[in-house]
C-alpha cells in the first residue's frame, strides 16, 4: 500500500501535477495502480491520452469532491451541486468530449456520469435536426429510410 | 459579458463529428441519461445512431413517455402492447432495468410473456405499477429473475410457488397493494439476505408480520398492520410506522414471542424514528410501563404525527421516548389538534423531568401549537435541556375566532423561557392552512 502523501501524474503532453493521494485515487484506474504496485506511489504516474489542460481540470474536480467526502460541514451537498453546475457549464464541447473520454478511462464514475447528464441534458426536448447542429451529426440516411425509421418507432416522432 | 450557451458551442466545436465517435459504453450512458422518447429519437441522427438506443439495457414506460406520445391512444391496454411490441422487437441485448409505470394501465395476461422475457434477459431493476382495481397475477417466471436487486411493485397478486429459493441479491423492495399472504411475505423477505430497504404499503390489515432481515437499514410500513416483531434487524436504522387507521394492536402476538414489547429494544441500530397517531395510540393502550427500559442510544430523528399531548399515555410516550433518547439532534411532532379542545387530562412538568438530556438536539419542529400548558412546558423543557439547539420551529393552528389572542398568548410565554443554547433562535411560522397542509410541510421557513 502507498503511503498517504502526495502522487506525481504526468499528463501525455509531459505535465506534471503532484496531488494528495486522496484526490488522485477518485479514480479507479489509479487507485488499482497504486494498489497493485508501490513504485506508482513513489514515482510518477503516466496518464496516458489525457493532456495537461484536461488532466488539470479532472483534479480540480476531484479535489472538490475528495474534500467533500471528507468534511461535509465546509463543503456541503449544496455546495458540490452548485459546483458541479458550474463545472460542466463552463465547458466547450471539445474540452466536454476530452473529459468524458478522460474519465471513462481513469474510471471516475461520478464525473463521467454528470457529463453524461450535460450532454443528455443537450438532447432533451429537441428536434433530430437541431442536435445534428449542435454536435455536428452529418445525416447520412436516404430519405427512404429516414421513413423507415419512423414506421418503425411511430410512437416516439 | 460571458458567451451564451448558444454561441459557445457553435464556436469552439471543431467542424468534425466527435459525439458519434465516443465509446460506446459512454454514448449508453448517456442514452440512459434520457427519457425513452428522446433516446428513441437518437436513432434519426445518423447511421451510426441508429441501433445505439436499441442496444442500452433499460426500458421506461412510464406516464411522461405516455403522455408526451401515445395520450391520443385510448384505451391504453391495446395501445400499450403495439407500442411495446415495437420496443421490445427492435432491442438487442440484456434489459437490466425495466419499468412500466403507466397511470390507468390495468392487470394483463400478456404482461406474462414481457415478464419471461425479463427473467431471461438479466432484469436487476423491475418496476410494475399497475393501476388499483384489479390485482395482476404474477407468473411463475417472475421467481426466475434471479439477478433481481431492486423490485417495486403495484397491484398485482402473487401466490408461492412450491419451491422458491428467494432473491439472493435483492437490495430494495417496495409492494404497494401487492396481494401474497402474511406468511408468504415473510418468508420472502427472510429469504433475501442482503436486503437493505422494505417498504409496504397495504390497503387492508395486515396481521403478524415477524421481519428476519440481517442487512435491513430502512423499513417503512404504510399499512394498518396488527403487530411486528422485529426477529432479526441488528443494523435497522430508519423505521417508518404509519397504520392510517385505528386497529386493534395485538401486543403479544404469539406464544414466546414479545411482540410490541420489544419493538425497540430489538432495534440496537435505530436512528430514524417516524411514527403516526394511530400506531402510537395502540402502542400506548393500557399503560406503558414497561416499555423502553433500554435506552435509544443511537437515535438522532424523531418524528411523531398527531400526538395527544393532552392524554396521559400519549404524553408520557413521548416524554419516555425523549427521555430515552439520549443524542437526539431532530425533533418533529405535530400535535393533534382535535382534541385539545377535550382539555387536558393531565400535565407535563419540566421539574419532573430534571433527568433529560438533550446535548444534542439542534432542530425542533412543532406544529398545531395552540397554546396549551402541555405544549408550552414541552416548549419549555426543550429549550431548557439543549445547549446546541440551532433551530426551533413553531407553527400554530389557524384559529378563526381567536387567532391574535391566542398567539399572543404563545409568543409572551416563548419570550420568557430560558434557552439552554445561546444561539437557539425561535422562528414563529404562520398558521397552518388546513387544506394545504401537505404542501406547506416544509416550505415556510421564514423567521
Amino acid at each position: 500500500m502507498a503511503s498517504k502523501g502526495n502522487l506525481t501524474l504526468k499528463s501525455c503532453n509531459g505535465k506534471e501535477f503532484i496531488v494528495e493521494e486522496k484526490v488522485a485515487v477518485m479514480s479507479t484506474t489509479i487507485k488499482n495502480m497504486v494498489d497493485v504496485d508501490d513504485s506508482f506511489a513513489q514515482g510518477v504516474i503516466p496518464i496516458i491520452g489525457v493532456d495537461g489542460k484536461i488532466l488539470a481540470k479532472l483534479i480540480e474536480y476531484c479535489k472538490e469532491h475528495a474534500e467533500a467526502d471528507e468534511d461535509e460541514e465546509v463543503k456541503s451537498e449544496e455546495y458540490l451541486k452548485k459546483f458541479d453546475e458550474k463545472f460542466v457549464d463552463e465547458l466547450n464541447l471539445n474540452d466536454l468530449y476530452d473529459l468524458l473520454k478522460a474519465s471513462n478511462y481513469l474510471e471516475i464514475t461520478k464525473l463521467l456520469n454528470l457529463l453524461c447528464q450535460k450532454v443528455a441534458s443537450m438532447i432533451k426536448g429537441k428536434k433530430p435536426e437541431e442536435i445534428r447542429r449542435i454536435f455536428n451529426i452529418k445525416n447520412d440516411f436516404t430519405p427512404e429510410e429516414e421513413e423507415e425509421i419512423n414506421r418503425q418507432n411511430p410512437w416516439a416522432f | 459579458m460571458p458567451p451564451t450557451k448558444r454561441s459557445r458551442y457553435y464556436v469552439n466545436v471543431t467542424q468534425c463529428d466527435r459525439i458519434s465517435e465516443l465509446p460506446s459504453s459512454i454514448i449508453d450512458t448517456i442514452l440512459m441519461c434520457l427519457p425513452t422518447r428522446d433516446a428513441a429519437r437518437t436513432s434519426i441522427l445518423s447511421r451510426k445512431w441508429r441501433y445505439n438506443w436499441s442496444r442500452i439495457p433499460q426500458l421506461v414506460i412510464d406516464d411522461e413517455l405516455w403522455n408526451a406520445t401515445m395520450k391520443k391512444y385510448v384505451p391504453p391496454r391495446e395501445k400499450f402492447l403495439e407500442i411495446l411490441y415495437q420496443i421490445l422487437s427492435l432491442h438487442q441485448g440484456p434489459i437490466f432495468k425495466f419499468i412500466l409505470s403507466v397511470t390507468g394501465l390495468r392487470a394483463s395476461p400478456h404482461i406474462d410473456n414481457l415478464i419471461v422475457l425479463l427473467s431471461r434477459s438479466g432484469i436487476k431493476e423491475f418496476t410494475l405499477k399497475l393501476s388499483l382495481g384489479e390485482y395482476y397475477m404474477m407468473p411463475l417466471s417472475f421467481f426466475s429473475c434471479v439477478e433481481l436487486m431492486h423490485l417495486n411493485l403495484r397491484s398485482c397478486w402473487i401466490n408461492k410457488p412450491t419451491t422458491f429459493k428467494g432473491f439472493s441479491h435483492l437490495i430494495s423492495l417496495k409492494l404497494s397493494h401487492v396481494y401474497m399472504g402474511t406468511e408468504f411475505l415473510q418468508s420472502l423477505i427472510s429469504s433475501c439476505p442482503i436486503l437493505e430497504q422494505l417498504t409496504l404499503e397495504y390497503p387492508d390489515i395486515l396481521n403478524f408480520l415477524e421481519i428476519n432481515a440481517p442487512k435491513l437499514k430502512l423499513f417503512v410500513v404504510n399499512s394498518p398492520i396488527k403487530s411486528i416483531f422485529f426477529k432479526n434487524t441488528p443494523v435497522l436504522a430508519m423505521v417508518s410506522l404509519e397504520l392510517n387507521e385505528q386497529v386493534a394492536y395485538d401486543k403479544f402476538p404469539k406464544k414466546g414471542q414479545k411482540g410490541i414489547v420489544e419493538h425497540f429494544r430489538s432495534l440496537p441500530s435505530l436512528e430514524n424514528l417516524h411514527l403516526d397517531h394511530y400506531f402510537v395510540k395502540v402502542f400506548t393502550a393500557g399503560g406503558i410501563s414497561y416499555m423502553m427500559t433500554t435506552a435509544l442510544i443511537h437515535l438522532k430523528v424523531l418524528k411523531l404525527d398527531y400526538i395527544s399531548l393532552e392524554a396521559l399515555n400519549e404524553l408520557s410516550f413521548v416524554m419516555r421516548l425523549i427521555r430515552s433518547s439520549p443524542n437526539l439532534q431532530e425533533i418533529d411532532i405535530s400535535v393533534n389538534y382535535d382534541e385539545i379542545l377535550g382539555g387536558s387530562s393531565s400535565s407535563l412538568n419540566v421539574q419532573d423531568n430534571s433527568e433529560v438530556t438533550l446535548k444534542q438536539l439542534r432542530e425542533v419542529k412543532l406544529k398545531y401549537i395552540s397554546g396549551t400548558r402541555n405544549q408550552m412546558e414541552l416548549i419549555k423543557l426543550l429549550l431548557e435541556k439543549s445547549p446546541v439547539l440551532g433551530k426551533m420551529f413553531i407553527k400554530p393552528i389557524p384559529d378563526d375566532t381567536c387567532q391574535k389572542v391566542m398567539e399572543i398568548g404563545i409568543l409572551k410565554q416563548l419570550t420568557r423561557f430560558h434557552r439552554a443554547s445561546p444561539n437557539a433562535e425561535i422562528i414563529y411560522e404562520d398558521p397552518v392552512q388546513m387544506q394545504a397542509e401537505e404542501d406547506t410541510d416544509t416550505d415556510t421557513e421564514e423567521e
